[in-house]
């Protein structure tokens, strides 16, 4: 029988069907939470999300990684999305999109928007993963959706990662979250890992006054609507700050003063001992306490009014 | 047998059309005067070398308007403003069709094969397409010559137990050398050539180019292998195109197992006809030089390719006049140390082959020479890919068949179990995808 060859090429597509099914449906999750979620899943989910929110976050990536929705709307008793995309830039179609996950009905919409100084450069604005996402073409965004199940389970791993694993070392992952929430972790933690990309990041690319300009009229016109626009500085290790400060152009005193001339209600990012994983985003365990300290300062702010 | 050529022919188009339907005009245009000029080579044989001609002016100037006109008025300008003059010419960009340089390469091999007797023109135009755009071969080759693939297709072949089981082996490799191997190595290799990482010692650059080298053989042979076995699949054998390169022990066999179908084609259509090394040791060489020059201006149109074409013919050039390989290998390692040696060239002219600019191509082969601390500090997971790449290649080198204690049985068995293991290695340790580097040519 081992002879056939035709019977030979059966048994071989057999038994790869089998390991296949037999190895996606085997492997852990790659990160601490199994969500079921695939990446590609993950950003289409936000997309289509309805419009049933007491509040939004929106940013980059720091957003999407430090904001847990589900701590902030513990301490909020709220309805929260987090609407946060990797390189967002805060253009008025991506606020718009935010702010259209809002529910109208709700007495208390909230727009929370972690600010950065590389949300308001001109490629951020080019290669923004909200637009990326958004124009996926359909069938891509149908595969995505509908065979999210397939994708999952015949996600490619990592093999050093996987010998990593093997042998016991801790190491760091990226979650995604039915509530748009990606939780980080770098391992070793890295306060440095990102500097290097950062003092490149601005050269030729300071932000644009115009993004800025179009952002700040954005928040006038949500303010007047009625949606309470809160914006922060999220946290990153100093070396990056500096970075930050020392080549972007932005000007966070001036930024802030137009800020809140336009409506919105700034807030000081919450102190605290958090790690900054690879320097420009907080770890996954401290996440969900950074987002609840912040959402209670929201809260009390709201009160204090 | 129309209808299977028409078959061939029609789905070879579509797959090329796929990437742009309307460069497949072009595809048939060329193909068309080569078609042509070969029944007129064949009709009025006092004319041949006017055929020739035309089949030769319609090939190259094809290729030259689409590859090369932006590089050679590029340079014409330059040339002209070094003068003080001013730039004369357009430089226009044009977009280049994918696998032009391949599916030229092959219909000049036809007509040129005709033109010297070695061929009977076919007077059917299906069979002569279905020759040229096979689709396996049509993008990224191996280059077939005309000779070996229409009376291939002359008969009615149906594929083999051999040819099935053969092609099922190279089509698994394949995608396990490009998707496994090739597609992992890229980012890593990808960051280094953008500045994301920076090197920190001249040990850092060898191993990111040394990685490149194997990324471009797994990428490359892993086509070739895939095409070779789909080629298997329908019955007709495809030219081997790569043979363990990277375990020459001499520059010169490196050229006989690297993309010996591109290599083959310049040594009977150009290396050959200049005269070879049958005219003294001088013009041997020159013969070589200009070989290895066109061969690397054949991969793209940049002073980095042709800079790359002139290192390996430097090295060819030593090579023949010292006869290192001969006298290292009588000492004890003398393989080993020569096959590092022969690495270690290839690896040099790689990095003006990847580069991005000669500004770049020099500042990266500075980097490799400059002696300094050894740190290594490339990733690990580049180093664990390099090693799976190297460590394959000597796992083929000693492999010697069946071991002895093994029935057939359980060696067919065996072989059954590790297609399906690979199988899921390449579903499941892929890298990011990339498209194959050779369609770029």
């Amino acid at each position: 029988m081992l002879a056939s060859i035709p019977c030979r090429l059966a048994i071989v597509s057999l038994l790869s069907a089998v390991t296949l099914v037999v190895l996606g449906k085997a492997r852990p999750p790659d990160g601490q939470f199994d969500s079921g979620l695939s990446r590609d899943k993950f950003w289409l989910v936000k997309l289509r999300a309805d419009a049933a929110y007491d509040a939004v976050l929106a940013g980059d990536s720091r957003t999407l990684s430090d904001l847990d929705p589900a701590s902030m709307s513990a301490a909020l008793s709220s309805r929260v999305l987090n609407f946060g995309f990797n390189v967002a830039a805060l253009t008025p179609a991506y606020i718009d999109a935010a702010a259209s996950k809002l529910d109208p009905k709700s007495p208390n919409r909230r727009l929370v928007i972690g600010v950065t100084p590389r949300s308001f450069t001109p490629v951020n604005a080019k290669l923004s993963g909200y637009v990326e996402e958004n124009d996926r073409s359909v069938d891509e965004k149908f595969f995505n959706w509908h065979l999210n199940a397939l994708n999952e389970m015949f996600r490619p791993a990592s093999l050093p990662l996987l010998i990593l694993r093997l042998r016991g070392v801790q190491v760091g992952y990226t979650d995604h979250m039915p509530n748009g929430w990606m939780p980080v972790s770098l391992r070793p933690h890295s306060a440095t890992a990102q500097v290097a990309v950062y003092n490149r990041i601005f050269v030729d690319n300071q932000v644009s006054s115009s993004i800025e300009e179009a952002f700040l009229q954005k928040i006038l016109e949500l303010s007047r609507s009625g949606i309470r626009v809160i914006g922060v500085r999220l946290p990153v290790a100093a070396a990056l700050l500096d970075a930050e400060n020392r080549m972007s152009g932005f000007d966070q005193a001036a930024f802030i003063r137009r800020f809140e001339a336009a409506g919105g209600h700034w807030m000081p990012s919450p102190a605290g001992n958090f790690i900054i994983t690879d320097g420009s985003h907080i770890d996954a365990a401290d996440a969900p306490q950074y987002s609840s300290l912040l959402a209670a300062e929201i809260r009390d702010a709201e009160r204090t009014k | 047998m129309n209808v299977r050529w028409t078959f061939i022919v029609v789905l070879s188009f579509f797959f090329y059309g796929w990437w742009d339907w309307r460069y497949i005009i072009l595809l048939v245009f060329t193909g068309m005067v080569d078609f042509v000029a070969a029944l007129a080579m064949s009709r009025f044989p006092g004319h041949k070398k006017e055929m020739l001609l035309l089949s030769l002016f319609a090939n190259l100037g094809t290729l030259g308007f689409f590859k090369y006109s932006a590089f050679v008025a590029s340079n014409l300008n330059a040339l002209s403003g070094a003068f003080g003059g001013p730039s004369y010419l357009p430089v226009v960009a044009i977009i280049l069709p994918v696998g032009i340089s391949f599916y030229t390469f092959q219909s000049l091999s036809y007509t040129i094969d005709v033109y010297r007797g070695d061929l009977k023109p076919t007077r059917n135009p299906l069979h002569f397409f279905a020759a040229i755009s096979m689709f396996p071969h049509l993008v990224a080759g191996p280059i077939m010559r005309a000779s070996k693939l229409l009376p291939q297709l002359a008969e009615d072949r149906k594929p083999s137990r051999a040819q099935l089981w053969g092609g099922l082996h190279l089509i698994v490799h394949g995608y396990f050398k490009k998707m496994v191997i090739a597609d992992n190595l890229a980012p890593i290799v990808n960051e280094a050539f953008n500045g994301q990482f920076v090197p920190h010692s001249f040990v850092d650059w060898w191993l990111i180019i040394t990685m490149f080298g194997f990324q471009i053989y797994c990428d490359f042979s892993g086509y070739s292998d895939i095409a070779r076995g789909l080629a298997k699949w329908m019955g007709y054998e495809f030219t081997l195109n790569f043979d363990h390169p990277y375990l020459s022990t001499s520059l010169r066999e490196f050229w006989t197992r690297w993309h010996i179908s591109l290599s083959s084609w310049f040594r009977d259509y150009v290396y050959f006809p200049l005269g070879g090394a049958r005219r003294g040791e001088l013009r041997s060489h020159a013969n070589m030089w200009i070989t290895m020059l066109l061969s690397g201006l054949w991969h793209g149109a940049a002073w980095t390719f042709i800079i790359w074409g002139a290192i390996h013919a430097l090295f060819l050039s030593i090579e023949r006049i010292t006869k290192w390989p001969e006298h290292l290998k009588r000492f004890r390692f003398g393989r080993v140390a020569a096959l590092a040696i022969v690495m270690a060239q290839v690896a040099f002219a790689w990095a003006f082959f990847r580069a991005a600019d000669l500004h770049q191509a020099l500042h990266i082969a500075r980097g490799m020479l400059e002696i300094n601390a050894p740190k290594i500090s490339v990733s690990g997971a580049g180093l664990l890919f390099l090693a799976l790449a190297a460590g394959r290649e000597v796992y083929c080198w000693n492999w010697n068949g069946r071991p002895a204690w093994m029935t057939l049985r359980t060696a067919v068995v065996a072989e059954m179990a590790w297609y399906a293991c690979v199988i899921s290695c390449v579903v499941f340790l892929r890298g990011p995808g990339a498209t194959f580097i050779y369609f770029q040519f």
